[in-house]
């Protein structure tokens, strides 16, 4: 039983620079599998709710699953579970890459970092032991050099790392963790780590990676491939889109469905859209599609330097969510910008969604003279659809300078302290700044925006549903049901740390079959959906404890008012439209009124009153 | 009457344009345009997206085509007559999270 877990947690302290490993007991993997099961059980239980994020008492736990390294195609990402310092609530993050091999190469399922090192650090683990070494020369570098400078500095060359830039130094509240390209995105781990004074963490081990019946487990990845690559024949596969183009092959289908929130909501489709997408990005820049380990899709669209009127740059993408985040919803139609801003959030380490809502929010403080278009300094104007306007906010923001520090704490903090009406207009629930979809017209994204422990966030949506219109999208109907389906079913895949979309085309059924032939164990689909469902709840109970209550199970007033082309035929959003999916989501949770999970349904789940 | 066909993605690739009009006898319904559309298109969209779903039913590249920027969900839906006006395009499907 339970080969294909190492069954150890390792961890460090970067108070006192020690380390220690404790062993992952039957009991804890039986419960909780692995990945995002393992780091919330974990930080519910040591991080008291109330503790702040940036206090040497918040912890990151790197957690990888039973996976993790074989060949089961599609769960090669990593997870990183901290406190928020962006929600203040328990936040789950993910990144490809070869980071989660490494690590279970390494001999640990679970890495936790504990304490405050007294300056700025980077920490190694490789066969050869753990080492902490201060790093005064890599503080403010980009996370690509810092990485590459750890990786040529400790000699080792199957060393795989996560860092952070300027953005986590300055306790960017989105700053972003990135591995070797691929971002650690949402709620702001990368400031969690840059409160720790940790900038780089690299890993190599001896890949020694098994499973508990080799021959059934071959037979389920035999299966798996079998449905991923029936999936990838057709012409109309949605993963077959994103190998060939990214993600940003749907933008054309969101601009024509009217669902691509544009110049800060106030249109629903941008008319510069297919100079920003996935298609215009490949006709222009020189593309190399990669995939993370054992992938069949290769949706990271690797360009080659190109030049822009900034600087010469390669980057990564953008993702969709970047063409809406700094493209659609800051009126920015210029591809070059977008590259270019794209590679300033990498190297700086920042959200892409949080970064470009925080610039779009000061485009449209200035259009409601709350703001002065001069904020930036000379020579720059700001206001929707200028890119030098966008590329100079960034700076700012990174080095938290003028207007960029009000920025850098995020749209509720900012819209707090400015006042004057900005809190109606401010994109974000529990601090989290709004993903792309528009809560004006689909209430599946009303409801899951409004719910999700990780604040406005797009992670565990039913969009495609409402996209392609296999529910109508502007209705209340069944939508309690849909999300919380969606909620419980991508936790449970978290705790095998998937890639998001293997859930496009797997059943729980399939995942559940992986998970039993690696570790020898017996979940049927009902109770893998079950164990999402138990995390949701125990992730829910920690944030009421933390302070974010049912009042915050909410949407800003601008998501109340009908865009100006909003299409015919479709009901916009209504405040007894939003009372009504709220109530109904809390009655299918089994939470009571106050959004508080009943004794009865917590013991149903197994969680401690 | 005219109907104004848009591809995006793949979709434009395999038919070999952008878009494509087509001139149509009023009345007629998507069915009818697709079928017209079988004479303007590279044969790879013919044989990929067109016959799968006007001769085999397959509803898989309904996935792709959109009516009036709505989907439609049974391949019934495109026995309905056109109106002048209308809006045919063939889409990447996409998800969100």
């Amino acid at each position: 039983m339970y080969e294909c877990y190492k069954r150890k947690l390792l961890r460090i302290n970067l108070t006192d620079r020690t380390s220690k490993e404790e062993p992952i007991s039957e009991k804890m993997i039986q419960r909780w599998v692995g990945g995002m099961g393992f780091g919330v059980k974990l930080l519910t239980h040591e991080v008291p709710p109330t503790t702040d994020a940036f206090s040497p008492d918040n912890k990151i736990y790197i957690c990888v699953g039973p996976l993790t390294g074989t060949i089961a195609p599609l769960f090669a990402q990593t997870c990183i579970i901290t406190k928020s310092p962006l929600t203040t609530g328990v936040i789950n993050t993910y990144a490809g890459g070869q980071l989660a091999t490494a690590i279970k190469s390494a001999g640990y399922d679970v890495i936790v970092f504990e304490g405050k090192a007294d300056e700025l650090v980077y920490v190694t683990l490789t066969p050869g032991g753990i080492k902490f070494i201060n790093c005064p020369e890599l503080k403010g570098k980009p996370v690509r050099e810092a990485e590459e400078y750890v990786k040529t500095a400790s000699g080792c060359e199957d060393m795989h790392t996560v860092g952070i830039g300027l953005a986590g130094e300055n306790l960017i509240r989105y700053a972003a963790a990135i591995s070797e390209t691929r971002a650690f995105g949402r709620g702001g781990a990368g400031a969690v780590f840059g409160s720790k004074n940790l900038k780089v963490f690299g890993v190599a081990g001896i890949r020694d990676i098994k499973v508990s019946d080799p021959e059934g487990f071959e037979g389920a990845v035999e299966r798996t491939i079998a449905a991923f690559k029936e999936d990838l024949s057709h012409p109309w596969s949605l993963l077959g889109g994103f190998g060939r183009i990214g993600t940003g092959s749907g933008v054309a289908l969101i601009n024509d469905k009217h669902v691509f929130a544009t110049r800060y909501h106030k249109y629903t489709s941008f008319e510069h859209a297919h100079e920003i997408d996935g298609e215009a990005f490949m006709q222009k820049y020189e593309t190399h599609p990669i995939g993370c380990q054992s992938c069949l899709v290769h949706c990271g669209m690797i360009r080659k330097p190109a030049e822009t009127k900034w600087g010469t740059i390669w980057t990564r993408g953008p993702e969709y969510e970047t063409m809406y985040s700094i493209g659609s919803l800051c009126f920015n139609g210029d591809s070059d910008m977008l590259y270019y801003a794209n590679d300033q959030a990498e190297k700086y380490g920042m959200d892409t969604l949080s970064l470009g809502v925080n610039v779009a929010f000061a485009m449209e403080c200035v259009d409601r003279g709350i703001l002065s278009k001069d904020a930036l300094g000379e020579g720059y104007i700001l206001e929707f659809g200028n890119p030098d306007a966008t590329v100079r906010l960034i700076d700012m923001i990174a080095a938290r300078e003028g207007i960029g520090d009000l920025l850098a704490e995020g749209v509720k903090r900012a819209s707090e302290k400015l006042g004057r009406g900005t809190q109606d207009f401010a994109l974000q629930v529990k601090g989290m700044e709004f993903a792309a979809w528009m809560p004006e017209r689909m209430r599946g994204v009303a409801t899951t925006f409004a719910t999700a422990n990780r604040g406005a966030c797009h992670k565990r949506a039913p969009i495609g549903m409402e996209l392609m219109e296999f529910v109508p999208m502007d209705s209340t109907e069944g939508r309690a049901e849909l999300v919380a389906h969606i909620q419980n079913v991508v936790n449970a895949t978290f705790t095998l740390v998937s890639c998001r979309f293997a859930e496009f085309v797997l059943k729980p059924a399939q995942f559940a079959d992986l998970l039993n032939n690696a570790s020898g164990m017996n979940f049927t689909a009902e109770q893998f959906e079950q164990m999402g469902e138990a995390i949701w709840n125990m992730e829910r109970m920690y944030n009421l404890a933390a302070g974010i209550d049912a009042t915050q199970d909410s949407l800003p007033e601008i998501c109340f008012k009908v865009p100006l082309d909003f299409p015919e035929g479709y009901k916009p959003l209504t405040h007894s439209d939003f009372d009504i999916l709220i109530k109904d989501y809390y009655e299918y949770r089994g939470w009571d009124a106050n959004g508080t999970p009943t004794p009865e349904q917590l013991e149903k789940l197994g969680l401690k009153v | 009457m005219r109907l104004v066909v848009r591809f995006s993605g793949l979709f434009r690739s395999l038919s070999g344009m952008k878009e494509v009009t087509l001139d149509l006898r009023e009345e007629c319904t998507l069915r009818d345009a697709l079928q017209e559309l079988k004479k303007n298109v590279q044969p790879e969209f013919v044989t990929q997206i067109l016959i799968p779903l006007l001769e085999e039913n397959n509803t898989g590249p309904l996935r792709l085509l959109v009516k009036n920027h709505r989907h439609m969900h049974s391949v019934a839906e495109i026995d309905v007559p056109l109106k002048e006006g209308d809006t045919v395009s063939f889409l990447p499907p996409m998800e969100g999270g």
